[in-house]
């Protein structure tokens, strides 16, 4: 009988896990762990592979002539070549011309060389700064002087001192402009795509400055900066911190986004992982999809999220909403708000004004604020359960197509059961509150005056887990586990 | 292989030709080798920036030594 390999069925139970974590988790997002780690794939293989064949050698049973038959060949060619075009796809790749490096790595051939940067030149009180593309990390921090001043460290990876050297003669940093406008320019792409080389940059600038700034991988941190900020990068940890202006983020590959502080409209675009926004004034509005934990507190205007599988819009959020993988919740918003998620388990608490919530898979806990306002929540598939203060007044509709429904609010609610599921009605002269799940138990229940919120403010002192070092976003994923 | 070797004559595995064991380790392992050598140099490239294009030739080496240790192994057995 034909031993067969084991990669076959791991393969198989590799795939089905995946397929499984997608539906379980749709927000997750495979692909760019896919795009990235696909070559795990074959080491693993490879091992097996081994391990079998020593395996069968030490207890004498026959050896096949190939322990990689050419079909597996071709197939491992077909993977390399899915696997290659998905990176590229997805804009990790080095395989294409200046598609970006990744920094911190495995770094086991050459040296860094390291070299000063300074450079300053006059300005306005109010000049636009231009950081055109680099590689690398930087500060920006607004001042009372008029006058851009960057100081720093230009690093090159070079197998010897010479052409280190070279590479840092071909690579000079300049800062041009009159003072209206300045430019910082570090021409690193003049030196050949295997040659590294970063630049980590403070730069101080007059506070009523404008900030338009290119990165390729790194990070920026900003603070107290007035003018508007634009900020285009490949992948980036982006920390901003007391902005006057509008602000407006188009990060392609973010590890972290995190803002305190601003008073302008703050605009992201992109993916990554982590967003924190907290004291912001103006409008927030978000367009992509972000894995990680994304998180808003005190914001004084309307925010729009829009991602992959939710889309949230409400009207100002004096509380917090916490959104962690597979959840949503919320305490203390002021609607009218709207919150549309494809899997998520929904709690919000403490909201004012009307509130829409529409759930393909997941449970929904609810508890408005007096007065009651319009209510309307659905799930194909979950529980729901409705908590109102016991003075409320509503018209409340409340129906399962399969299962149960139960009454802990006690006074004018009725149940009326059907063959599988039923409907509960019970009105007292108050806004509508229809609440309908296709499969799963609502409840309705008087609330507590003492409950603790669903997302109870973040103690983390702000300041501490942001600023302190230049490498931010290393340091802030230890501090927040 | 020669009719005095110590090991029977196994079934063959469908779709490959089969020699006893000792003849033929080195020569199985190469292939999951060279597999996992190509799983490590992309996994390098994709995490640590040590282009694909630079380390190729770590699969001409590994292929190399196997050929040579199936070589020695031969003329020992």
């Amino acid at each position: 009988m034909r031993r067969g390999s084991l990669f076959a069925p791991l393969l198989l139970i590799g795939l089905g896990a995946l397929f499984l974590v997608r539906n379980v988790y749709p927000d997750l997002q495979i692909l760019p762990y896919l795009a990235k780690y696909w070559p795990f794939l074959l080491i693993l293989w490879g091992v097996l592979r081994l391990g079998e064949i020593v395996f069968w050698a030490t207890t004498n049973r026959p050896l096949p002539m190939r322990g990689v038959s050419g079909g597996e060949w071709a197939f491992v060619i077909l993977i390399c070549f899915f696997g290659g075009a998905l990176n590229a796809a997805m804009g990790f790749s080095t395989w294409l011309p200046r598609g970006g490096i990744e920094l911190g790595g495995l770094e086991m051939f050459g040296e860094s060389y390291d070299y000063p940067i300074t450079a300053e030149k006059p300005s306005g009180k109010s000049p636009l700064i231009v950081i055109e593309s680099f590689r690398g990390n930087a500060r920006i921090t607004g001042g009372d002087q008029a006058v851009v001043k960057v100081s720093g460290r230009k690093t090159v990876r070079s197998m010897d001192q010479a052409g280190a050297d070279r590479a840092n003669e071909a690579t000079p940093f300049e800062i041009s402009g009159d003072g209206n406008r300045i430019v910082i320019r570090t021409n690193q792409d003049r030196v050949s795509f295997h040659q590294r080389v970063t630049d980590e940059m403070e730069i101080s600038v007059p506070k009523g400055a404008s900030i338009e700034a290119h990165g390729r991988s790194g990070d920026f941190t900003l603070e107290s900066i007035d003018g508007p900020v634009t900020i285009d990068a490949d992948r980036a940890g982006v920390h901003l911190e007391n902005l006057g202006g509008e602000t407006r983020l188009d990060v392609r590959s973010s590890d972290v986004v995190r803002a305190l502080n601003v008073k302008g409209n703050f605009e992201l675009r992109g993916n990554g992982s982590d967003i924190d926004l907290e004291n912001m004034d103006g409008t927030v509005t978000i367009n992509g999809g972000y894995t990680g934990n994304v998180e808003f507190q005190n914001l004084s205007k309307p925010l729009h999220f829009v991602g992959p599988q939710t889309e949230v819009t409400l009207q100002k959020l004096p509380g917090l909403i916490r959104m962690p993988l597979g959840t949503f919740n919320a305490s203390n918003l002021v609607g009218p708000a709207r919150l549309e998620t494809r899997s998520r388990d929904v709690q919000i608490g403490e909201f004012t004004n009307s509130m829409e919530v529409s759930v393909e898979r997941g449970d929904i806990q609810l508890r408005p604020s007096l007065p009651v306002a319009k209510l309307d929540a659905h799930t194909r598939s979950g529980n729901i359960t409705l908590a109102l203060p016991a003075d409320a007044k509503f018209d409340l509709t409340a129906s399962t197509n399969h299962g149960q429904l139960s009454n802990e609010f006690g006074g004018s609610i009725r149940i009326e059961e059907s063959a599988r599921g039923g409907t509960m009605r019970g009105a007292s002269g108050g806004p509508a509150v229809d609440i309908h799940t296709d499969r799963g138990e609502i409840t309705v229940r008087q609330a507590m005056p003492d409950e603790p919120p669903f997302a109870p403010r973040s103690v983390r002192e702000f300041k501490g887990r942001t600023f302190k070092q230049f490498k931010a976003p290393k340091q802030l994923k230890q501090f927040d586990q | 292989m020669s009719a005095g070797s110590p090991f029977p004559t196994p079934p063959p595995l469908p779709g490959s030709p089969v020699l006893t064991p000792r003849g033929t380790l080195i020569r199985a392992l190469r292939g999951p080798l060279l597999l996992t050598t190509l799983g490590v140099l992309l996994a390098a490239d994709h995490l640590g920036g040590l282009s694909f294009e630079r380390t190729w030739p770590a699969l001409l080496i590994v292929f190399g030594a196997c050929k040579i240790a199936e070589h020695m192994e031969v003329r020992q057995a």
